[in-house]
Order: structure tokens, then sequence, then C-alpha cells
């Protein structure tokens, strides 16, 4: 009694790269508005195909749902790697375990495990701009903002959760530069224990108002500008800003150099608009004083209509896959890690610096990769070997660590005080060849503070890549370790609170708590 | 909204995790590179030296024309193609030596 056997089960022709829970964008799209207790968490996982990750979650309604998350599982893979120990938050509601999203709608859920690196406060939806992607739907036409005594408030509550400090603050919109009441907001802010402040703009007003150059001027220590830039092509341009505003560009990225406002040009790349611009970006960023930072962001999909195809679109590696090529071989993928405070798919980071012999070199590159491991305390082992052979005294070794993790967190300020000390650190620790800046960083004379901004601002680049998630790419654990919070306002009670940027952007219910809709009223169009 | 049923993202069942019945259906593998090896190591047993210098020869012509097409590491174990190469020469030597005073498991008896 012979009975044929079968060859048993054939491979998948996937590799599971990592099990997560996810939403059904289809769901999503149906009904957008749905009350968040009614928005199902799915099984899924990301699967290594042909060469990309995919996400891929079971929904009940729709089946297997498919939609592309990274392009290169290789730098996906190798991000992964930084990860480093999480800060303690303080939640806004204690005890509320409720499951993703429908916990934030009273603020940071018990569940989080990273606490605010940056407040975000809307404050205020109108703009004057209508850009076709724009993910705050800020318009001309919507007009409410935030009373100036609710954003302090906001802020103080935030600064009661963490301790008295917040280690980023970033004013957006709609248009902050537009917020009646912005020059007393600043004065307020700064007297206050906020390490770094930035304003999220188009630019408009910065290209044309000589007096908002010199408030901006004035609060130029603490203050940072993270300004809209596309590219060069008026295609970008009219693309993302619905009309070719270049000049405006230019001329805002020109006053701002001038008045040693250290600015961070803010790049949103589409594939097959501008996503061969990414090097033109970086190559505008390096060749112009003060700009310290370049961000590229790629286009996600919340808010207005995005046109974005969800099986085809460019993603974080793909940003990093990239950067060889548009630069000549300056900067490549190797050059940046994954910030180690969010998680590892949420945001990469590389500093390049300017060296005594004007090449610009990456901080990966001169400290090398296992060494800043090893400083980052991310491998354990090699740190024993190290601590064996004794060549780092331990003192120096934790100096350098938090050093670097302040350097490589969203808190560092190019200009702040204790970046002299990071400098310190870093020229006396590893041959960077950039003397003078070791000799300006280790010198406590007054009048050095100038000259180590002016230097810091000609030589040093943050090249970041920053891929917000819609609900085609959005997975759970990248919401509960985010470090990027925006200000709401609780919908029963009225408390002031936070949630994660990209949970906001993405359902319309935490939307609606924004600080600037929640409280917000019409502009009668005078300043107060 | 556009029909959700035509959807790209949706993946139709009979293209998402295989199931039972695409498994069975599926061809079983051929283990063909098996019977090559026996085959293989028959022609060696009967021919001995003969095999070897022929096998050890198509080897370096293979690998001197690899290396210079350009290929500087094998897969091979000893890495290095010109280590490869020397090896490789060295069987050509070692098998010729033994069809001429026939030593090691060729004794001429
Ligand atoms: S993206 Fe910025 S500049 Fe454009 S409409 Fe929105 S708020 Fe205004
Ligand atoms: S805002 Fe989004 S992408 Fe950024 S850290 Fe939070 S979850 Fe990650
Ligand atoms: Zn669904
Ligand atoms: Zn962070």
């Amino acid at each position: 009694m012979s009975e044929s056997r079968g060859s048993g089960m054939p491979l998948r022709d996937y590799r599971v790269h990592r099990y997560v829970n996810a939403f059904c964008p289809l769901c999503h799209e149906e009904s957008p508005d749905r009350p968040l207790a009614e928005v199902q968490r799915l099984s899924g996982w990301l699967a290594v195909r042909d060469g990309r990750v995919w996400l891929e979650r079971g929904c009940a309604t729709h089946g297997l749902v498919r939609t592309l998350y990274d392009e290169s599982p290789e730098i996906l893979t190798y991000l992964e790697q930084w990860t480093a120990p999480t800060k303690v938050h303080g939640p806004d509601t204690t005890g509320n375990f409720k499951p993703v999203p429908s916990a934030y709608e009273d603020g940071l859920p018990q569940m989080q495990t990273q606490h605010t690196c940056i407040l975000l406060e809307d404050l205020l939806d109108h703009c004057n701009l209508k850009c076709p992607t724009c993910f705050a739907e800020s318009s001309p036409a919507l007009a409410s903002v935030a009373p100036l005594e609710s954003v302090l408030a906001s802020i103080d509550t935030r600064l009661s959760r963490e301790n008295g400090r917040i280690d980023v603050l970033m004013l957006s919109g709609g248009e902050p530069t537009l917020y009646p009441w912005l020059e007393e907001l600043l004065d307020a802010v700064t007297a206050r224990p906020i390490v770094r402040i930035l304003i999220n703009t188009n630019g408009l007003r910065i290209a044309q108002d000589d007096a908002f150059i010199e408030l901006l001027r004035r609060h130029r220590e603490r203050v940072e500008v993270y300004l809209q830039y596309d590219g060069e092509s008026a295609e970008a341009s009219i693309h993302h800003r619905g009309a070719d505003i270049r000049r405006f560009k230019e001329r805002a990225i020109e006053r701002l150099s001038a008045a040693g406002v250290f600015t961070t040009l803010t790049m949103t790349a589409k594939l097959g608009v501008n996503d061969d611009e990414i090097g033109h970006v970086i190559k505008r960023a390096l060749d112009t004083p003060y700009v310290g930072g370049v961000t590229i962001q790629p286009v996600f999909g919340s808010g207005r209509g995005s046109g974005i195809d969800p099986l085809d679109r460019l993603t974080h590696t793909g940003v990093l896959a990239r950067l060889e090529g548009q630069t000549g071989g300056q900067v490549t993928w190797r050059d940046l890690t994954a910030l180690p405070c969010s998680h590892p798919h949420c945001c990469s980071v590389g500093y390049l610096l300017r060296d005594d012999a004007d090449e610009w070199r990456s901080l990966t590159s001169l400290i090398g990769h296992d060494r800043l491991k090893e400083w980052l305390d991310l491998e354990p082992d090699l740190l024993a070997n190290r601590i064996a052979d004794d060549t780092i005294p331990a003192a120096m070794k934790s100096i350098v660590k938090d050093s670097l993790l302040d350097l490589l967190s969203e808190q560092s300020s190019l200009s702040h005080p204790s970046m002299a000390s990071i400098w310190k650190d870093i020229c006396a620790n590893c041959d960077l060849g950039i003397g003078t800046l070791a000799t300006l960083a280790t010198s406590r004379l007054p009048g050095q503070r100038e000259r180590l901004r002016s230097l810091l601002g000609e030589r040093v680049l943050r090249v970041t890549v920053k891929p917000f998630m819609d609900m085609n790419t959005m997975i759970e654990e990248r919401l509960t370790q985010c470090c990027v919070h925006v200000a709401t306002v609780n919908a029963e009670t009225d408390a002031h609170q936070c949630a994660p940027f990209c949970a906001v952007q993405a359902w319309a219910p935490l939307s609606r708590t924004r600080i600037s809709t929640a409280t917000g009223r019409p502009t009668t169009g005078s300043r107060s | 909204m556009s029909d959700p049923t035509l959807d790209p993202r949706i993946v139709p069942l009979d293209d998402g995790p295989p199931t039972a019945t695409s498994a069975s259906a599926a061809t079983p593998f051929d283990p063909l590179r098996l019977c090559i090896f026996a085959t293989v190591a028959l022609l060696g047993w009967l021919l001995g030296p003969i095999a070897l210098a022929f096998f050890a020869a198509l080897g370096a012509v293979g690998y001197a024309r690899a290396r210079r097409a350009g290929l500087l590491r094998s897969k091979c174990l000893l890495g290095d193609t010109r280590i490869v190469l020397a090896y490789l020469v060295g069987l050509v030597a070692l098998a010729i030596a033994a069809l001429i005073i026939g030593f090691g498991p060729w004794r001429i008896t």
C-alpha cells in the first residue's frame, strides 16, 4: 500500500523582515473621519520581496493589503543598528492604556516609549500660500489663530511634564511668520528653559520684511529657521507650492545667511518631480554660510491630495540611496546613521564637516562606524574589549558618549553653548584636522563665541532625512517611539496635551485637536 | 471613491501567501546535481590521473580567463583567483607526474 508522497510546502517568495501592527489605507480612505475607537489595528509584517520592503497587513474587509514601505532592505537593516536607550516620558493622562490611535485622544499614553524631543506648536491655520501638498491643509481661507496665552499654557504644560526642559520647540502652522503675536511669543519662549526654537516657514515674509529679519537676528542665539526649499527647478516649486516662488526662496536664503541666522533647508521630495534634485539642495547648503542643515522629507500622503502612488514612491532608504550619485560621492548613505532617539525607520542624520584642507568629510567617516557605536554604547561587546585594552579612560569615554548622543539628537543646536564641548571632544579625540575649531572651542574668551558661531556656520552641515508616515506606511511601533509631538487640546477636558506628529496628520479626529484649530479664533486682521 | 476591489494595493488571494493547494501543484525538485557529482566521481575512479589532468587543466584555463576578465576573488575557499590558479596548475602537474612515474593511489604495480 504505497501512497504518493507530496513535495511538502514550498518557500514563500518573501522574507519577513519584522512583524508589525498597521492600519488599512483603504478603510481609512473610505471614511477618514471615523471615530478613532473604530480604527482597527491590523496584524502585518514588513516583507522583503524583489529587493524592496513591502508593508502587508490583513484587513477583514479588504483582505491582504500591500503597499511600498521602503526601497532598500539593506539600508533599512543598517539603520536598525542605531538604537539607543530612550528617555522617560510623562503621560498626559495617567492610566491611559487605550490602544493606538484612540489613546492619543488623551495625549501621550502610558505606552509611549520616548519623551518629547520636539514640541510642535501650530500657531495658526492659515497661510500666504496654498501648497497642493500642504500637510497642515492651510490656505488663505482658513483663518483660525491660537491665542498667545493658549500657546504659552501649552508650552508650560509640556515643560512641567518634561522635568523643566524642552529640547526643541518648533513653531509651525499654517505659516507661523504670519502669527500676529510672534514677537511677544519669541520673547516669552526665549525666557523659558527651551534649548532650541525653530520657525518652520515658507520664507515669503523673510524675503520681503526687513523688520522681521531684524527680529530673527535679535533672537539668533536660540532661534533657527527651517525654510522650505524644494530644489532648483520651477517644476518642483510649482508642484509642491502651487506657483514658481523660487526667487523668494533665494532672497530668503541670502537674507538669513547675511543676518547670521542658522537655517535648515527643508526639502519635500517626490518621485518623478524633484527626487533628482536632492544633491542640488545639499550643494546649496554646503555652499551657503549659516545654512547649517538640510532636511529631506519624502512627500507623504496625509492632508491635502497627494497623488502619491502607494506602490512606487520615494522613501527614507530611497533618499539615502540617491545621495551618493547626486552628490558626486561627497555624501553617501553610510555617512548617515539613524537618529538614535526615535524609531530607526523615522529619521536619519549625518554631519559633514569642512576640514582645514577645505574638504567636506562626514563625522562617521572620521570617527568610523564601530567607534561611533562604541561611543554610543550600542555595542556592549566591543566596548568591553576596549575597556580591557584600556585605550580610552572611562571618564573620557562617558563624556564622548554623552556629547555624541547630544549631537545626534534633535536638541543639538549648532550654536548652543553645549556644542562647544561637543566639538572640543570630537576634535580632541579623532584627528579631525579642524584645528582652528578645536582652538576656538577650548577658549572661553569673550568674543570667541561669535567666531565659533561663524566658523560652525561655515564648516558644519547636518543632513537629515525625515520620512513621515501616512496610512500607507503607518506602523504602530514608530508612533509608540515617536519623539516629535504636536500640541493638542483634549476635546472633552480642554487640557493641554500632545500626540505623535504622524498620527495627528493622518487621523482627522486628532487633527481637529491641534492647538490652532482647537483654540483658534478667526483673525480680525489687526495686531494686538 | 473608486471601486476598492480594483485597488492595486489589494493582493488577490492566489497572489498572496502561498496556500496548500498551490504548493502540491508545484513540480518536485529535481536533484540533477547529485547525479552529476556521482558521475564525475565514477569517471575519476575509472580514468584516474587522466581525469584529474583534464579537469584541472579545464579549471586552470577557466580561471585564467576569468582573472583576465577581472575576477580577483572567487567564491572558491581559496579566495584570491591567483591562489586558485596555482592550486589548479599544481593539480595538473600532479596528474602528469602520476601518469609518468605512477605514485599515490595510482602506484604502478
Ligand atoms: S505647506 Fe506651508 S507654505 Fe505651503 S500652504 Fe502649507 S503651511 Fe503654507
Ligand atoms: S513624527 Fe512620525 S516619522 Fe517622526 S518620529 Fe514620530 S512617528 Fe516617526
Ligand atoms: Zn480595509
Ligand atoms: Zn528625538
